[in-house]
């Protein structure tokens, strides 16, 4: 080994010495703490959050189930209002109680099924 | 075969190493079929104890020979000869009342199924079925094919599933949000009637077409609606998931009972996304695990009204109707003392009253004792079967009527003809609201209000947010407890005005319960 390649290598060395010190203080810097200590007063916020964010999940799903409930509320009434609406306007009574007599029939559950 | 194996009332008691899928066989009949990881509890030394379906136990009386039989393999996992159940003389029945015999169905109620259906019968039933289909695809225009257990039976063996008891169709909607659905179900019921078939509707997105057979019984032949929204297909109950509409169209056909019958494209996928991988293996213990984020969304598209008729319909034919007591409620006799006082103020001493949520009609038997005029409203006939006796006897009339309030449909139809009778009439509501949820409540004061135009009163009784949490006479129920305040800002949002409100204990107290209630009599403006 010559006094060039002896230096050389004493640089490389020195190099890899100073990136795997820089490499350390990066991962220390990086790893968090064993074990995880937030900061004062973290745990409580983060606690009333999640709270707060279930309540607001909770009011969410009832509106989403009350527009889901409205799409048969609102056929209920448009099928209603078709059906008795020409009759009424005609002032055709007698057509209109049929109508009335129909959207009934159609409507009838059977009550006794199991 | 096990031994040790234990039946009573309370239920099984079979071995924790049992697997697959049990058939409960009472002196011969299969009743009931289980799996005992799924259904069972632990019990001591790895044993299991299995309850009995509730639909059921009401048949336990007796005795009967029990045999538990693996349903595949047909082998006999173990009997308990002359099991004794609860003060029962004689041998167990599980029958209807023409004597013919029932088994348990994957919904939990007590049906006839094919096994015990003669092939001529299959014949009547193969054929009401093609009528079905074939006006639903011509009169209706729907694109419909055999679904679920009907298209499981096609597939596995070219026959109805002797575990079955109704037939299946579905249909593919060409609609894609739940609004449209709805209409076009509705439409299609429409027509179906129309064309003379006895057609029930199940939801805003399914109905049954009930067809009556020669031996007496009759079929109900499902329809059940399915659609694409988004990238999810779903089928009415609750079925969801991804399927490609390739699985489904162009249909084919499948052979069932000898007949050529529309189909799926490809039916084992369609089986395999309805039942799962295991779909080729018999199961009649099989139940549906859906997502309940899916049940909950199909519910609110379109079962909203029907949300608590069933547990009405299992409530009054169960043990616990019987106890409801046969004579008047206080509340009854306080609003009779009313009517009396304000005489005055009608036209005639007979009041014409509307017991809304009739129940039993137990009320609506003592107001017509008292001479009044009296139509008993409620969603299900079934309590008013239980006081039917006594208005023989006493030859009370009391006019049923079908009134559904989670039903907005129901409520403005019955409404608007009430409105447009002349007189007056009072409506009656005595723990009705307890039951109701804040749509169905909002549709009784609609009701109330247009029915009412001409003048009345309405009597609501109910219990207080006192009464939450405090053990109940007829025990857990699905219960509200309306805030007075509460409702009487709904019933003024509604034009009505409370002319009496009282509240406290001891006003409808039953057994031992004695519940904080509210008392409300409302006027409504013309």
């Amino acid at each position: 080994m010559t006094e060039h390649d002896r230096k050389a290598s004493g640089d490389r060395a020195v190099g890899l010495d100073r990136l795997r010190s820089l490499g350390a203080r990066v991962h220390d810097r990086l790893r968090p703490s064993t074990p995880v200590q937030p900061p004062f007063g973290v745990v409580p916020a983060l606690r009333d959050q999640v709270t707060r964010l279930s309540a607001r999940v909770a009011v969410l799903e009832e509106a989403v189930e009350e527009n889901r409930r409205l799409n048969q509320r609102l056929a209920d009434v448009v099928d209603v209002v078709t059906e008795v609406l020409v009759p009424a306007v005609d002032r055709d009574d007698e057509r209109l109680q049929r109508a009335l007599g129909d959207l009934t029939r159609t409507l009838d559950d059977d009550p006794d099924h199991d | 075969m096990a031994a040790g194996i234990r039946a009573s009332t309370g239920g099984l008691v079979v071995p924790g190493s049992l697997t697959g899928t049990v058939d409960v066989l009472l002196d011969g009949q299969r009743v009931w079929s289980f799996h005992p990881a799924r259904d069972g509890r632990p019990a001591e030394d790895g044993w299991l104890e299995v309850p009995w379906p509730r639909a059921l136990v009401r048949h336990l009386r007796g005795t009967a020979d029990v045999t538990l039989v693996d349903h595949v393999s047909r082998q006999v996992l173990g009997a308990v000869p002359q099991a004794r159940f609860a003060d029962g003389k004689g041998r167990v029945r599980v029958v209807d009342d023409e004597g013919n015999p029932l088994a348990v169905d994957k919904g939990g109620r007590l049906q006839r199924d094919f096994s015990n259906t003669e092939d001529s019968t299959r014949g009547e039933i193969m054929d009401a079925l093609e009528r079905v289909l074939a006006d639903l695809r011509g009169a209706c225009g729907l694109d419909a094919y055999l679904m679920y257990g009907c298209l499981l039976g096609a597939v596995r063996d070219g026959r109805m599933i002797g575990h079955d008891s109704d037939a299946d169709v579905a249909y593919l909607s060409r609609c894609h949000h739940p609004f449209d659905i709805i209409r076009e179900c509705t439409a299609a019921t429409r027509r179906m009637r129309a064309l003379g078939w006895q057609v029930v509707r199940m939801s805003g997105a399914n109905f049954k077409v009930w067809v009556p057979l020669p031996d007496g019984r009759r079929c109900g032949i499902d329809v059940f609606g399915s659609f694409h929204v988004g990238d999810r297909f779903m089928v009415t109950g609750s079925l969801t998931g991804r399927l490609d509409r390739s699985a489904l169209v162009p249909f084919g056909t499948v052979t069932l009972e000898g007949r050529e019958v529309v189909a799926p494209a490809r039916p084992e996928e369609v089986l395999e996304f309805t039942y799962g991988p295991d779909w080729r293996v018999p199961d009649p213990a099989f139940h549906f695990d859906h997502d309940p984020v899916d049940v909950r969304r199909m519910d609110a598209w379109f079962r909203a009204p029907r949300r608590r008729v069933r547990f009405w319909q299992d409530f009054y034919k169960s043990p616990a109707a019987s106890r409801v007591p046969r004579t008047a409620s206080p509340f009854a006799r306080w609003v009779q003392q009313w009517l009396v006082d304000h005489a005055a103020e009608r036209p005639s001493r007979r009041a014409t009253i509307l017991d809304v949520g009739a129940g039993t009609g137990r009320d609506s038997a003592y107001f017509a004792a008292r001479g009044h005029r009296v139509f008993a409203y409620d969603f299900t006939g079934r309590g008013m079967r239980h006081t039917e006796r006594l208005r023989r006897r006493k030859q009370l009339t009391v006019a049923t009527r079908q009134l559904n309030l989670e039903d907005l449909r129901s409520v403005l139809l019955t409404g608007t003809r009430l409105a447009h009778q002349r007189g007056l009439r009072q409506v009656y509501a005595r723990g009705l609201l307890d039951t109701l949820g804040p749509s169905g409540r909002d549709n009784l004061w609609r009701f109330a209000s247009m029915v009412q135009r001409r003048g009345g009163e309405t009597f609501v009784e109910f219990r207080t947010p006192l009464s939450r949490g405090e053990p109940t006479f007829f025990g857990p129920h699905q219960r509200t407890y309306v805030d007075p305040d509460d409702a009487v800002r709904e019933i003024e949002s509604y034009g009505g005005h409370v002319v009496h409100r009282e509240t406290g204990r001891n006003l409808a107290p039953l057994g031992e319960e004695d519940p904080h209630i509210c008392r409300l009599v409302v006027r409504w403006r013309p």
